[in-house]
């Protein structure tokens, strides 16, 4: 065979390999390159929108902009959330950077949950780990990882093992992250958040910096819109009982502040994990705020 | 910029646009590699630009100059030296030898510390720079000693200096070998460009599937973070960073071999399956085999070589091994392994002298592995002590939590795969017949496009390439 018809036969047959692969391998259990693309977008994108959601884990898998913007499609979003975000200056400004202060519709939805009071959190180590990226590797996750995410890498294991990985998370447009765990461990963060609010309780302080800057998003004409993300009764528990968390002050204070609360019905929606949404359900409550939402800026002046 | 990167597959594919456009003259030929490689090296830090430039500039004109004024030439051959290892000796041996210093001021009671003066800009240490230099030595040591006539062109030069493809990390090329390929134009026949994508697609292979799949294994275990230890643990770590380094220089060289046949131009081969060798002379043959020859010929054979005796041939040999791991980097495990490496060949001529008994394959083989992947960990570990206490580790015999095997099971598949690639290559050296049927149904294809796919799909997290620190 000749050196050219070899080159021929080897695309051909490359081509027809990769065709294959995407036709009948089924899709890694996760993605690196779209997780790449999805935190690089996540912290570095350009986008500015009307709405930005906060908050941590429970936040970034449990709002769908997609579903938010259901009943509000003129408005636009992005997910902000960040595992183990802790309310704070630098952190509110990074959501305020995103915001498109041009419109005349400014909302900060936040998912309000006692971790995200606690000093631990603070550092934000999850926002400043992706923060700290170098200008390369984000040139990468923005422009090369949307290319590469059609070739992700699999782990061998994962083509040739029989057992099934349970654990399923898909990286979404607008920062949201639809998880599910097939193999539901009701219990799996119970004694985690039990653990946690053992060591260390909700800061008044740090309650009190978080009304300070809500203020100050408010007097340049930000909408600040709040509630709590569902959790179990058995979480719940922990965290009225041993969190330092006092909902319902927390609530009525932050009415008074000028915030707007939206109440949800926890038992409406199941976890996974005892935190964490199943993604319908999380599709489920981002629709409700999205009409809530609506709902809320009618009512409110411009 | 790093081959296995996506920047670079932009650049290449650019570069080999304009290739065919510009080859045909010699100027605008030798222009277009020394931009291209320019940017190839800014994309790193284009600051140390002029460091290559700086010292290509220093060794043109000694070129030059040797052949104008023969009289001194002893004299310009001891400035470029001194140019060029004196740069050499500030951006890589000037924190260990500031230690050195303050350690030895620490014995007689004085306490200067020299680290923290040395200036900011010497503590980086430019990409590269082992290579490029003694790239660039080759050229003045082969002038002064009338093997070269020194280039008059200043462009022909750079392109030989700069050239891309091997610019940061090998093979280092010879200028009597380099110079007169550039001369000319060869535009590459279908089946040179064939055998160019093969080295390219295995390259790229052996980096991407092989080495980077490795790193996180041996990196865990090297940082402490890994809670597995005993002998068994260590003996596959030690095996897994033996295939790493391999694969990752290997790959690096075998990429750089590619990218010049289809430049039209022939890298000599770096590596030729050392880990297959019988002997330690002959891994040596086999193992970064353009720094090996360079120091045989530039150091070795200058000394006298084997031919003065046994104990002046010892010196030579112990000499040229202690700058071959001072080459490699400033610290004391670079010259440890470098000092194994001198005990291993001693030993292993003492033993053929005095026994005359040539060790069958199934036997040579794996002690040349073993004793060469111990030295590694020399290569590896971050400083003496980490080194000694692995070293301990493989030879204590403690027990091993067979978890790990689970945990890392996807990082060892792929270790288990450079073993079997390396197995199927010896079993091809015995048995002729495994090559004749591979040439016979092409099965190189088969080859290349499980390559291909193995890249697309299962590559690691894209790692910097072992040998750029050098």
């Amino acid at each position: 065979m000749t050196a050219n018809k070899k080159i021929y036969s080897t695309i051909l047959l490359s081509l027809l390999s990769i065709v294959l692969i995407k036709l009948f391998v089924p899709a890694p259990y996760i993605n690196k390159e779209l997780k790449n693309e999805y935190w690089t977008n996540k912290t570095f994108g350009k986008n500015k929108t009307n709405i930005v959601v906060g908050g941590d884990s429970r936040v970034y898998r449990g709002v769908s902009t997609t579903h938010l913007l259901d009943s509000c499609q003129s408005l636009t979003a992005v997910n902000l959330g960040y595992s183990s975000a802790g309310f704070n200056s630098e952190y509110f400004n990074f959501l305020y950077d995103r915001m498109d202060t041009t419109s005349s519709e400014n909302i900060m939805l936040l998912g309000i949950t006692p971790h995200s009071f606690l000093e631990k959190h603070m550092s934000n180590d999850a926002l400043n780990f992706y923060k700290s990226k170098t200008s390369s590797e984000i040139f990468s996750g923005l422009y090369y990882a949307p290319l590469l995410k059609h070739f992700p890498p699999y782990s061998p294991f994962e083509l040739f093992d029989d057992s099934t990985e349970t654990y399923i998370i898909n990286y979404r447009k607008g920062g949201f992250a639809a998880s599910n765990n097939l193999a539901g461990d009701f219990d799996y963060t119970y004694w985690k958040y039990w653990d946690t609010f053992r060591k260390e309780k909700v800061s008044d302080s740090l309650i009190n910096v978080f009304f300070d800057d809500i203020k100050r998003f408010q007097d340049r004409g930000v909408k600040i819109i709040a509630f709590q993300p569902p959790v179990p009764a058995h979480m719940m528990e922990i965290e009225d009982g041993h969190s330092g968390f006092k909902r319902e002050e927390f609530k009525s204070r932050f009415k008074n502040e000028g915030g707007l609360w939206i109440e949800i019905v926890d038992s409406l929606y199941s976890s996974y994990d005892g935190s964490h949404l199943h993604y319908r359900d999380a599709e489920k409550l981002s629709t409700f705020l999205g009409v809530k939402i609506k709902e809320l800026i009618k009512d409110q002046p411009k | 910029m790093i081959f296995n990167s996506i920047d670079f597959l932009i650049f290449a594919l650019l570069f080999f646009f304009l290739w065919p456009l510009c080859r045909k003259m010699q100027t605008t030929r030798w222009s277009l590699i020394i931009i291209a490689s320019f940017i190839f090296y800014a994309w790193w830090d284009w600051r140390f630009l002029f460091l290559i430039i700086g010292s290509g500039l220093i060794d043109y004109f000694s070129g030059w100059g040797m052949v104008k004024w023969p009289k001194i030439k002893k004299h310009i051959l001891t400035f470029s030296l001194a140019a060029n290892l004196g740069s050499l000796a500030i951006f890589k041996y000037s924190t260990f030898a500031a230690e050195i210093i303050h350690d030895g001021f620490i014995k007689i009671g004085i306490n200067i510390n020299l680290v923290d003066n040395i200036p900011e800009f010497a503590l980086i240490l430019p990409v590269g720079i082992s290579f490029y230099t003694f790239q660039s030595l080759s050229y003045t040591i082969d002038v002064y000693r009338g093997r070269l006539s020194p280039t008059k062109n200043i462009l022909h030069f750079f392109a030989y200096l700069s050239m891309f493809p091997q610019l940061v990390a090998g093979p280092i090329i010879r200028a009597k070998d380099f110079l007169n390929q550039l001369n000319s134009y060869n535009n590459p026949s279908s089946q040179r460009i064939w055998n160019g994508i093969k080295l390219i697609v295995f390259g790229l292979f052996q980096k991407m599937v092989i080495a980077d799949n490795l790193s996180q294994f041996i990196d865990s275990a090297y940082s402490g973070v890994s809670k597995f230890d005993g002998t068994t643990y260590w003996w596959v770590i030690t095996i897994a960073f033996s295939f790493q380094i391999y694969c990752d220089f290997s790959g690096y060289s075998l990429i750089a071999r590619g990218l010049a046949k289809l430049m039209g131009y022939n890298f000599k081969m770096n590596f030729n399956h050392p880990y297959l060798s019988r002997s330690f002379k002959s891994f040596w043959n086999n193992w970064h085999i353009s720094l090996s020859s360079w120091f045989r010929d530039y150091v070795y054979i200058p000394l006298g070589g084997s031919k003065k005796g046994i104990l002046y041939g010892v010196l030579a040999l112990l000499l040229t091994f202690l700058l071959s791991g001072i080459w490699h980097g400033a610290s004391y495990n670079f010259i440890i392994w470098a000092a194994l490496h001198v005990s291993f060949l001693l030993t292993e001529r003492f033993l053929q002298s005095a026994t005359k008994i040539k060790a069958p394959g199934l036997i040579s083989i794996p002690i040349v592995f073993g004793l060469a992947s111990v030295s590694w960990v020399y290569f590896r570990a971050d400083d003496l002590l980490q080194a000694n206490q692995i070293v301990g580790k493989l030879f204590e015999f403690s027990e091993s939590d067979p978890k790990f095997w689970k945990e890392y099971q996807d990082n060892l598949f792929f270790l288990k795969a450079a073993v079997v690639i390396e197995f199927t290559i010896l079993i091809s050296r015995i048995l002729p017949i495994i090559k004749q049927y591979y040439h016979k149904y092409n099965l190189d294809i088969i080859a290349i496009v499980i390559s291909l796919i193995a890249i697309l799909f299962m590559r690691g997290e894209g790692e910097q390439f072992i040998y750029f620190q050098f």
